[in-house]
């Protein structure tokens, strides 16, 4: 098994050159890394940083360059603000990760209640009610539906209630310069995992009924029933565990697009995550930023695949290495 | 099973398969209803210097932000103008890049697709690991990227967001040549001489036509959301031009204030396009989909 | 074990079981009024074709019906009525007092649980069992289906095992908890004829130590014959026949079962000469199209219409105290004053068509098809990345010549290498060497003009008519493609599509149509029509008759036979069941792993097969004669066929062989001539002591 996860990890690692390789070529020709110097009207200092970044060589041999320096941590420093790029990296990449951590986990419980209970009352009241909201929730640009739970769930419903603070929080993910894992945090939640899940609990709730609904008919079904298994365990047994495998594969295949989705929601709630360091960067050409941003991405992508990859053959005895 | 939900044997007169798929489409309410409403939004839209009662950029500052009225549907913004001429003016850039994102996207990948699927398999791994790539990157920051650096045109729009679509149907026609290729239909063709050109264009393409119709609705109405989703970041098309994402980006500073009604009107007008074309790409899928006996 | 019935009480009663299911044009009447009595330890068949309703019958006993369906009638087990039973009740009763094995395919059991687990699950799911008792029982249950090694058995998935030993672990699972009614619905049908033969004795050994009694859900008669004490006969949801299993077999009291049964094709007894089995005409109807009165009537030879028969359903008559018959005329045709297939639908095979088909012998002119050492290998690709990590040899060195009008069949089970051999002499797959010629030119070194020109003359029909038909093309486009694709379409070739279509017993009507509004036999007559498009001399038939109804058969089979005669084709004919190619083939090759092991004429190599893998499948294939099956001495192999990647050194079937010694090893038998161009490529050759009484 520990072999078979190291190869995995290592058949990734190419996966992640030419990826990594390709937005940083993208990023350089398309943001003048040169741009900020150049309003020094410096002309030595410009030639100085072209000379540090190679500009004037191929491409392959400035990426070289960056990844010998990523390597020892040096990811450049910010030009918007002058600080390290590798700490408002780490900094923005934590608070992002508890977003799509939170969102993640809520999203697969509710989307996997949902996709059980609808096919286990296929055809239903329920069952129609829940596909009637799956597919508002997939017709729904994620941003809108953030914009709107801010204005009916915070300010609408507080004021209905005559509360004299918002129920939920919508700046940041603390108030004032609070931390830790406090109510304040949590009240802070729930309105950006909402917003960030909204699509893709639809979506998954919708796969995970069409894949219960097909185990369910499954052969090795009739065949546990057959042999007296009672409802419950035939369920949770037979018919869950199956109907999750193709699902692993698809949750691994939205990390990408739940990226976007970051974006937007920090946007919306002001939480200083990588999506809204992302936008800042972009505003102002601020060219390290948005070539480690990129780089980084793409590996935490990368990585989320490789996890799907080996939790499927975990969960699969059929592609389980031997 | 031994109930007879077998093949087909009814007897009786045969219609051609594009007459047969209609019939099947017709019987599925919700598509058929979404059809229309899709169609009634789309002609409006189209109609709109005909159909809106304002002029869309016509400020009324005097007027100011008015909530829905008789005169005015569905309100003013700040500048006084009305809001439902607006959105069937943007509307015609929502859907046109929607459309256009959608065949775009669904040709490429089509063409992609099929080749990878018929052309054998060092072809088909190299076309793959490039569509794998494809999804691994960080799609929206790079159209941001893309889009910032490239100017904000709606050919670029069009460009960027078909070059981030096409993955998903190349990989769906692939699947799907696949299994057609090793279908005893083809060998038959193969047998009896067909070339590869006339199994392509004569077996594979026509099978394969249900799934490209299907993905080409989802991938308009996932681009409808993405040009909405950038425009809200401020990287949509640019005034005097807009479209309904832009129109909602500009309501965002009104949430929680008594103009909240701004939020409104675009919203719902992607929301019931989105959701009209997802019911009607549901209802192809059914049409074409071969477990679905066809009757 | 086939002693009175009346002597015996039922343990499972059936009394006007009718099942109706909501269809997309109103209720469809699946089951009518079936009444079934099955006694302690005791074995009734249950016969019918798809869509007759047996394995809704199966369901409906087990309460394992959709929630749709409405069930109206009586089941009692042991006393205890299940027809009223709530679901709670039913669930302590399926898998504790009556069990059900079914349809072995890979997805029958559940593929992320270990199969030791699964037998586990039965047991635990109805009574408590201490840990260790339990691990025992599992291993006791795995030992007696006759599972070797069932410690590591019990530890693996089902895909790690073969199909035979997953049937195995369904029979353990059923068996689990001493049923008193096993019912196994179709349980051996997915299965090659050897492992079928070893699964049918695990059914026969358990039912002998501990006293079960088995309902045997099945289409073939040959299983039947061998193991059941009773047969009910189905056809379109009602039982239209029931009664001992030799007096019915004896003499048949349905013109339907008559019919069925001459369809059969003995190994043991070859066909007289001159004759041929009676095809009916037809195929089984929709359960929502069944016709008024009899449901046989319209392809009924002895019925009376418009009265009776197309208009009064048939009462099940009681002929005789142990008989039931539900015909108009059962009564004439039980009491013998009414032959239930008459003399014309009998008749001979004209005299000149029975020479031509069985008079052109190798002898005649130069060969049709010449094939020599022909070699098939596969990469296998295995892991993530589909990197080649084996090679298998499907065809491993293989000689054929076929004289033109000869019929030559291939037989062998499954992975044997038969359907790569059909497609490598067409070089629908690319073999690696070996030559193959079409009256002299080399089929696998022709050019592409050569080889198209040589696709006129060589044609294909495969085994599932409706993959192989364009689902989008009409039966007159798939008819035409081939004269479009070889510029033969001219001002006659409308005409020509007609012909072909008329050629095949279909008519002009069929034209229009799409594939899948025909049925099966029809469809294949389509398929056989396109590969006769061009005129070609030799047809390569890839077990043309597998995938169709047991009565749609005879049919197709007699219509290949005429068309031979009348068009002086070759056949290379593919298929797993021995019977196809008796009545087919003048010649036939037994494969095993990739070689020819045994060639010869039929009849010959059939009743006196030389090795030892042919005298095991003939010997696995059920006489469907009750007398004879209940008392012949059977052949069984051991164990499962080895994996085609590393297949035995030296004869290939050595490892499961009783004759091999060191040499089997070592040496590759060569084929040596055992007179008559009987070929045995056998280090020990010779007929089996006894085989044959």
């Amino acid at each position: 098994m520990l072999t078979f996860v190291a190869r995995r990890a290592l058949a990734a690692v190419p996966v992640l050159l030419v990826a990594s390789f390709l937005s940083f070529w993208f990023v350089r020709v398309t943001v003048d890394p040169t741009a900020k110097v150049r309003q020094s009207r410096d002309p030595q200092a410009v030639a100085r940083l072209r000379e540090r970044l190679r500009l004037d060589e191929p491409v392959v041999v400035q990426y070289g360059v960056w990844v010998r320096d990523a390597l020892r941590g040096d990811l450049g420093t910010s030009e918007r603000t002058g600080e390290p790029v590798s700490r408002m990296l780490r900094r923005a990449l934590w608070t992002t990760t508890q977003l799509l951590l939170w969102g993640t986990a809520a999203a697969a419980l509710v989307a996997v209640a949902v996709g059980v209970y609808s096919a286990l009352r296929a055809g239903g009241v329920a069952d129609h009610l829940l596909t009637t909201l799956a597919f508002l929730g997939l017709a729904m640009p994620p941003f809108w539906f953030g914009l709107l739970a801010i204005q009916i769930l915070a300010v609408d419903l507080t004021r209905w209630l005559g509360l004299s603070e918002p129920l939920f929080g919508f700046v940041g993910l603390h108030s004032g310069d609070g931390s830790g894992f406090t109510l304040d945090y949590l009240r802070h939640l729930v309105l950006p995992v909402m917003t960030l899940t909204v699509g893709i609990v639809a979506e998954w709730s919708r796969f995970q009924r069409a894949s219960m609904v097909e185990v369910l008919a499954a052969p090795y079904i009739r065949t546990a029933r057959a042999k007296g298994v009672p409802r419950s365990r035939l369920v949770v047994r037979h018919a869950l565990r199956n109907a999750l495998l193709p699902l692993v594969t698809v949750m691994a295949l939205d990390v990408g697009l739940l990226f976007g989705g970051v974006i937007v929601t920090e946007q919306i709630f002001s939480i200083p995550g990588m999506g809204r360091l992302f936008v800042e960067s972009l505003r102002v050409g601020d060219a390290p930023v948005l070539v480690a941003w990129t780089v980084v991405t793409a590996a935490f992508v990368i990585a989320a695949n490789l996890v799907a990859d080996l939790a499927y053959g975990f969960l699969d005895p059929r592609v389980r290495p031997r | 099973m031994s109930t007879g939900h077998g093949a087909d044997r009814r007897p009786g007169p045969s219609a051609p398969p594009g007459r047969r798929a209609l019939r099947r489409f017709v019987r599925r309410r919700p598509a058929v209803v979404a059809l229309v409403v899709l169609v009634l939004l789309a002609a409006a839209c189209a109609a709109a210097p005909w159909l809106a009662p304002y002029p869309p950029n016509r400020q009324d500052l005097l007027l100011g932000p008015v909530p829905p009225n008789r005169s005015h549907w569905l309100g003013t913004d700040e500048l006084g103008r009305d809001q439902l001429s607006r959105i069937l003016h943007a509307g015609r850039i929502s859907l046109s890049i929607g459309l256009a994102v959608g065949a775009l996207s669904t040709a490429v990948g089509t063409a992609v697709g099929a080749v990878a699927g018929y052309a054998g398999r060092r072809v088909d791994q190299a076309l793959m690991r490039v569509t794998d790539l494809f999804l691994v990157l960080p799609g929206i920051a790079i159209l941001a990227i893309a889009l910032e650096r490239l100017g904000r045109s709606p050919a670029v729009i069009v460009l960027v967001l078909a070059g981030l679509f096409w993955m998903y149907v190349a990989r769906v026609v692939r699947a799907e040549v696949l299994s057609l290729r090793e279908r005893e239909f083809v060998e038959a063709a193969r047998a009896v001489g067909a070339s590869g050109t006339r199994i392509v264009v004569r077996h594979l393409l026509p099978n394969v036509v249900g799934v490209v119709v299907v993905n080409a609705a989802l991938a308009v109405a996932a681009a409808i959301i993405a040009e909405s989703t950038l425009s809200f970041l401020g990287f949509g098309v640019q005034p005097p031009a807009t479209s309904w994402g832009v129109m909602l980006a500009d309501a965002e500073g009104y949430v929680a204030t008594p103009q909240a009604y701004l939020l409104y009107g675009p919203g719902v007008a992607i929301l019931l396009t989105v959701l009209s074309v997802n019911f009607v790409g549901d209802g192809l899928r059914e049409v074409f989909d071969p477990r679905t006996a066809p009757r | 074990m086939n002693g009175p019935a009346a002597a015996a009480s039922p343990v499972l009663r059936v009394e006007g079981l009718s099942v109706v299911l909501p269809g997309p044009h109103g209720p469809v009447r699946v089951l009518d009024g079936v009444d079934l009595r099955l006694d302690a330890g005791r074995t009734l068949g249950l016969v019918g074709e798809s869509g007759s309703g047996k394995t809704t019958t199966a369901l409906a006993v087990m309460g394992l019906l959709p929630p749709s369906a409405r069930r109206t009638g009586a089941v009692t087990l042991g006393g205890v009525a299940l027809h009223t039973a709530d679901e709670r009740t039913m669930t302590g009763v399926r898998g504790r007092r009556i069990a059900m094995v079914f349809q072995g395919s890979l997805g029958a059991l559940n593929p992320v649980m270990r199969v030791g687990d699964q037998i586990a699950e039965a047991i635990t799911v109805h009574r408590r069992i201490g840990a260790a008792e339990l691990r025992d029982r599992v291993h006791e249950l795995l030992s007696d289906v006759g599972i070797p090694d069932p410690w590591r058995r019990a530890d693996q998935y089902p895909h790690e095992l073969s199909g035979g030993m997953r049937q195995r672990v369904s029979i353990a699972m059923a068996v689990a908890n001493d049923p008193e009614v096993l019912i196994a619905d179709e349980a051996t049908t997915a299965l090659d004829v050897t492992v079928q033969a070893q699964v049918l004795d695990v059914l026969r050994r358990i039912q002998e130590r501990r006293a079960t009694a088995i309902l045997l859900v099945t289409h073939d008669l040959g299983v039947v014959a061998g193991l059941a004490d009773r047969v009910a006969v189905m056809y379109a949801g009602r039982i239209v026949e029931e009664g001992p299993v030799d007096a019915l077999f004896a003499r048949p009291g349905h013109p339907y079962t008559a019919a069925l049964l001459a369809a059969l094709v003995r190994l043991d007894r070859p066909v007289p000469p001159g004759t041929r089995p009676v095809a009916i005409p037809g195929s089984p109807p929709r359960l929502d199209e069944v016709p008024p009165g009899c449901a046989f009537h319209p392809r009924c030879p002895l019925a009376l219409l418009p009265e009776p028969c197309g208009r009064a359903v048939p009462e099940a008559q009681v002929a005789t105290p142990a008989r039931r018959v539900a015909c108009h005329r059962g009564a004439e045709v039980l009491s013998g004053r009414l032959d239930p297939l008459p003399v014309e639908q009998r008749a001979p095979v004209a005299a000149t068509v029975v020479s031509t088909a069985r008079g052109v012998g190798p002898a005649s002119g130069p060969p049709l098809l010449e094939v020599e050492g022909l070699v098939t290998v596969f990469p296998v690709r295995g892991g993530w990345r589909r990197r080649v990590v084996g090679r298998v040899e499907a065809v491993a060195g293989v000689d054929l010549a076929l004289a033109p009008g000869e019929a030559l069949g291939v037989v062998g089970e499954s992975g044997c290498g038969k359907t790569t051999l059909a497609r490598s002499v067409l070089r629908l797959v690319e073999p690696t060497s070996g030559s193959v010629r079409i009256h002299g030119v080399d089929v696998l070194r022709a050019e592409r003009a050569t080889l198209r020109r040589l696709r006129r003359r060589a044609q294909i029909v495969f085994q599932d008519p409706e993959a192989s038909l364009d689902p989008r093309m009409t039966v007159a486009a798939i008819v035409a493609e081939p004269l479009r694709i070889h510029r033969l379409w001219d001002a006659d070739a409308p005409q020509r599509v007609r012909d072909l279509i008329g050629m095949v017993g279909l008519d002009a009507g069929h034209l229009d149509r799409y594939p899948h509004e025909l049925s099966g036999g029809q469809q294949q007559r389509v398929a056989i029509a396109r590969a006769l498009a061009t005129g070609p001399e030799l047809l390569v038939l890839d077990e043309p008759v597998t995938a169709l109804d047991p009565s749609v058969r005879a049919g197709v089979l007699n219509l290949l036979a005429d068309l031979r005669a009348e068009l002086g084709l070759g056949y290379l004919l593919i298929a797993h069941d021995l019977a196809v190619v008796a009545r087919t083939c003048d010649r036939v090759a037994v494969m095993y792993l990739g070689r020819v092991v045994e060639t010869g004429p039929v009849a010959e190599v059939f009743s006196t097969p030389q090795h030892p893998y042919t005298q095991a499948l003939c010997s696995a294939v059920p006489v469907p004669d009750p007398a004879v099956e209940r008392t012949r001495r059977r052949i069984l192999l051991e164990g499962d066929v080895p994996s085609p990647l590393d297949p035995p050194s030296g004869c290939r079937f050595r490892t499961r062989c009783r004759r091999a010694d060191e040499r089997c090893a070592t040496e590759v038998p060569v084929p040596t001539d055992r007179g008559g161009g009987h070929l045995v490529a056998c280090h020990h050759p010779g007929p089996e002591a006894g085989w044959g009484s």
